[in-house]
């Protein structure tokens, strides 16, 4: 399964930048985890503001966990990548109407894993959620930190990175900016 | 082709010729080609204000049509843009240019108007649809949203049914 982000053009220029350690590997997602660069590999607080599900899919998993949904929400539009805020809460409702809630963790990442075994959806350490059930897309979405929510108006019908469509601070013609929450400095 | 799909083999040179025969304006002998005079003639008017909140609320998000890689490419206010700015905005005389070209593009050798994979693709397999990586998004053909579609390709949804089942399938 070829996975092509829309933020793939902002990816393919992080190449350019140099910014690639490593080979580039010879399938399409080969390449994209490559062009993502090596950044302290094996513990969900890593690549805050990447597109999770690159590299952490059920199709195509060398980052071991396999997530549905998953991502990082951030403070301001103009946060760096890496600082994420902690403690917000991702509500997501799937089309056949179960809800589910993940606390972002110190990096702002949350993700979701499904585990048959569960009656609930249980939050384990923050950032990690498991559900009990397969969610159906397409997947309304808001998010809360202090009182403060702001909902995405669209669905989700395919793509369980945020990151597959907010991509850094600005919005261009294939993605918006990073999830956030408040203009304040 | 996949299986259960529809076959395309002997008719399709036929369907060809009437296609010339219709984008050159020579008459129009069979209904099934008035599609392609549609898209031809562009009929935009109609398709902005009928057509494309369709198009915009259930098929061009940034994860599915909303990609410029795909065959079907659409622009819409909150998935692809041609320029950023105009992100949050209606789409543009050019965008909308732009999905009607698609559109056409998409399947020009359609033998009859319900075959095309515009009608096709998101119809469920089970109504003689066919499979669609994005899912069954209509049971039937009743869904409102088909028939939209299916009233633009007839005759660019300029009739008052064809117009109300579009503002239905995008209230
Ligand atoms: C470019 C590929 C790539 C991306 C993108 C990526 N990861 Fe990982 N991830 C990995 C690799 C590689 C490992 C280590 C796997 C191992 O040790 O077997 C890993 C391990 C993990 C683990 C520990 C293993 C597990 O399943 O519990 C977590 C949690 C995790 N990543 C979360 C995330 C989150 C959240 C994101 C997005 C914000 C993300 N990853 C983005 C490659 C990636
Ligand atoms: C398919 C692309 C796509 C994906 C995937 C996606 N979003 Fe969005 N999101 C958008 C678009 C486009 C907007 C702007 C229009 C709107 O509000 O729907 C948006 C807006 C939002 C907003 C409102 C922003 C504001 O300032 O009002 C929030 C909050 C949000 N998204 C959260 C998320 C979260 C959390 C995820 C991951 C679980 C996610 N989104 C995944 C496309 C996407």
């Amino acid at each position: 399964m070829k996975v092509v982000l829309p933020g793939f053009a902002l990816v393919a220029g992080l190449i350019v930048m140099g910014l690639v350690g490593g080979c580039i590997g010879d399938s399409p997602e080969d390449q994209q985890a490559a062009a993502l660069g090596n950044q302290r590999d094996g513990d969900p607080e890593h690549r805050p503001g990447q597109p999770c599900l690159a590299c952490h899919s059920t199709e195509y998993s060398p980052g071991g966990g396999a997530f549905v949904l998953a991502g990082t929400i951030y403070m301001r539009a103009g946060d760096p990548d890496s600082a994420g805020v902690e403690g917000a809460e991702v509500i997501m409702k799937d089309k056949a109407g179960h809800q589910f809630t993940a606390l972002t963790n110190r990096t702002g990442n949350f993700m979701v894993t499904v585990d048959s075994a569960l009656d609930a959806p249980s939050q384990r350490a923050r950032g990690r959620l498991r559900i009990p059930w397969q969610p159906v897309f397409p997947v309304e979405v808001s998010v809360g930190i202090d009182g403060v929510e702001k909902d995405m108006e669209t669905l989700i019908w395919r793509e369980g990175s945020c990151a597959g469509c907010h991509v850094g601070s600005q919005t261009g013609t294939d993605h918006v900016e990073r999830v956030w929450f408040t203009d304040a400095p | 082709m996949t299986p259960g799909g529809r076959g395309r083999g002997p008719g399709r040179g036929l369907a060809v010729v009437l296609a010339a025969l219709a984008a050159a304006g020579v008459g129009c002998a069979f209904e099934d080609q008035k599609q392609l005079q549609v898209a031809a003639r562009g009929e935009q008017g109609n398709f902005a204000t009928y057509v494309q909140p369709v198009l915009a609320t259930s098929c061009a998000s940034l994860d599915c049509h909303g990609m410029a890689g795909r065959p079907l490419r659409l622009y819409a206010k909150h998935g692809l843009r041609m320029d950023a700015v105009l992100r949050g905005q209606e789409a543009s005389e050019a965008e909308l240019s732009a999905n009607i070209a698609s559109i056409a593009a998409l399947d020009p050798d359609a033998s009859s108007l319900e075959d095309n994979l515009l009608l096709l693709k998101p119809l469920a397999v089970k109504a003689g649809g066919m499979h669609h990586v994005g899912g069954d998004l209509w049971a039937n053909q009743a869904d409102p949203a088909y028939r939209c579609l299916h009233a633009w390709l007839r005759a660019g949804a300029s009739d008052a049914i064809g117009q109300a089942v579009c503002k239905e399938a995008a209230p």
